[in-house]
């Protein structure tokens, strides 16, 4: 019976501290999953240079896009921590000018549906301009 | 063959230690962003650079290995918890809002840190060790179960419909290419699959509030691992951190149960 007494107190303090406090290490309510109900399209962050998909950590000195436009407010999209990090990559590599070098990047949304058994998508863009590939230090 | 109790004892602390370990590279973006701009007050001045992650970094290991080797546990299990809180709030730091909060470290800071409490003030020390194994399962069962309370409460049931579940497929699916994409693309396209993963999840997460009593914890540790190794296939989900401490836990249950 000791053996479930002691695992009995770690289940109860966990609900009782996670509920209370909410994301306070160790404890979470571990929200960020929850509420995906009623949802019938699902929204993925897309940065592209010349249609493909390009990671953004591959390029900087970004010309003429604006970090607030990237933002998935608004939009079912259940990976915002991905568009928070891609926001804050472009807002901490703005340049003033596109150098000889420079590739049109179009940021957007892909939204994803499945619609009798297939699944269909469709582009949103949210901003284009300019930006250089980065270049590894020798 | 039956397996020695030391031997799955070892086992265990090995797992656990992995999932430690996981949680800790879980703030490897940490070092995309220089300082904790977001900190409040004079604390936004402090420093978080590759040098102060890299020191940090080896005190972990250093202690992690410490631990594992069951050297002064009692000293090494207080600062690993202590250096996952220290790393959780400086990432969080780098975020605005509650953006930040970092799920990986807390089923292992949690397990960690009842773990101790159990061996600190768990009376004699014939008992001490099994009471702190049944403590740290009970924050397992705690962390799965308010995960699951949590999807329900937002979601209701319908969080497992098909629909929702093919949804979250299907956006893991349209970032990667190869066999990968086709996998998923066609999970997301199957209703029934979908529907099955949903209520799975639920079921698993739900259950694990189980894991409180000895002989269920076998069975919810499989149940368990089988469940991250799924969704990290078709959702690009990596909780190997929880998955590791699950699966040490249960193995060191096991070994308590059989001396």
């Amino acid at each position: 019976m000791t053996p479930v007494l002691w695992a009995l107190a770690g289940l109860f303090a966990y609900m009782a501290i996670s509920l209370r406090l909410g994301d306070a290490f160790p404890f979470s309510k571990y929200s960020m999953y929850a509420g995906l109900k009623g949802r019938d399209e699902g929204a993925v962050l897309s940065v592209r240079v010349g249609g493909v998909e390009t990671p953004v950590a591959s390029l900087d000195r970004f010309v003429g896009i604006d970090p607030a436009a990237i933002d998935a407010a608004g939009r079912p999209c259940s990976q915002q921590w991905v568009v928070v990090e891609v926001r804050r990559w472009v807002a901490e590599h703005l340049a003033a000018e596109a150098g000889p070098d420079a590739v049109e990047v179009e940021l957007g949304f892909r939204h994803l549906r499945v619609d009798g058994h297939v699944l269909t998508e469709r582009f949103e863009r949210v901003a284009i301009g300019r930006a250089h590939p980065r270049r590894r230090a020798p | 063959m039956r397996v020695a109790p030391d031997r799955l004892a070892r086992a265990g602390r090995v797992a656990v230690a992995l999932g430690l370990a996981m949680a800790w590279l879980s703030f490897g973006r940490v070092l995309d962003v220089d300082g904790v701009p977001f900190a409040p007050g004079p604390l936004a001045a402090l420093p978080m650079n590759p040098l102060v992650a890299s020191v940090a970094s080896f005190v972990f290991a250093s202690t992690l290995s410490a631990w594992a080797s069951q050297r002064r546990e009692d000293l090494t299990a207080a600062l690993l918890v202590v250096l996952l809180a220290a790393g959780t709030q400086v990432q969080a730091w780098q975020w605005p809002g509650d953006e930040g909060a970092n799920g990986a470290t807390m089923l292992p800071g949690a397990a960690l840190t009842a773990w101790w409490v159990a061996r600190r003030f768990g009376g004699p020390a014939a008992v001490r060790d099994r009471r702190a194994v049944d403590a740290a399962c009970g924050m397992v069962a705690g962390g799965y179960f308010v995960a699951a309370a949590s999807k329900v409460a937002g979601s209701g049931l319908a969080w497992a419909s098909a629909g929702n579940i093919g949804l979250q497929i299907a956006a893991q699916a349209a970032i990667v290419g190869g066999p990968l994409h086709t996998l998923r693309a066609a999970a997301a396209e199957s209703p029934v699959f979908c529907g099955l993963l949903g209520v799975a999840t639920l079921v698993i997460e739900g259950g694990a509030v189980a894991y409180v009593w000895p002989p269920a914890r076998p069975w919810l540790t499989v149940a368990i691992v089988g469940m991250h190794l799924g969704i990290g296939l078709l959702m690009g989900l990596h909780h190997y951190d929880w998955m590791f401490t699950t699966l040490g836990l249960g193995l060191a249950s096991a070994a308590e149960d059989r001396r």
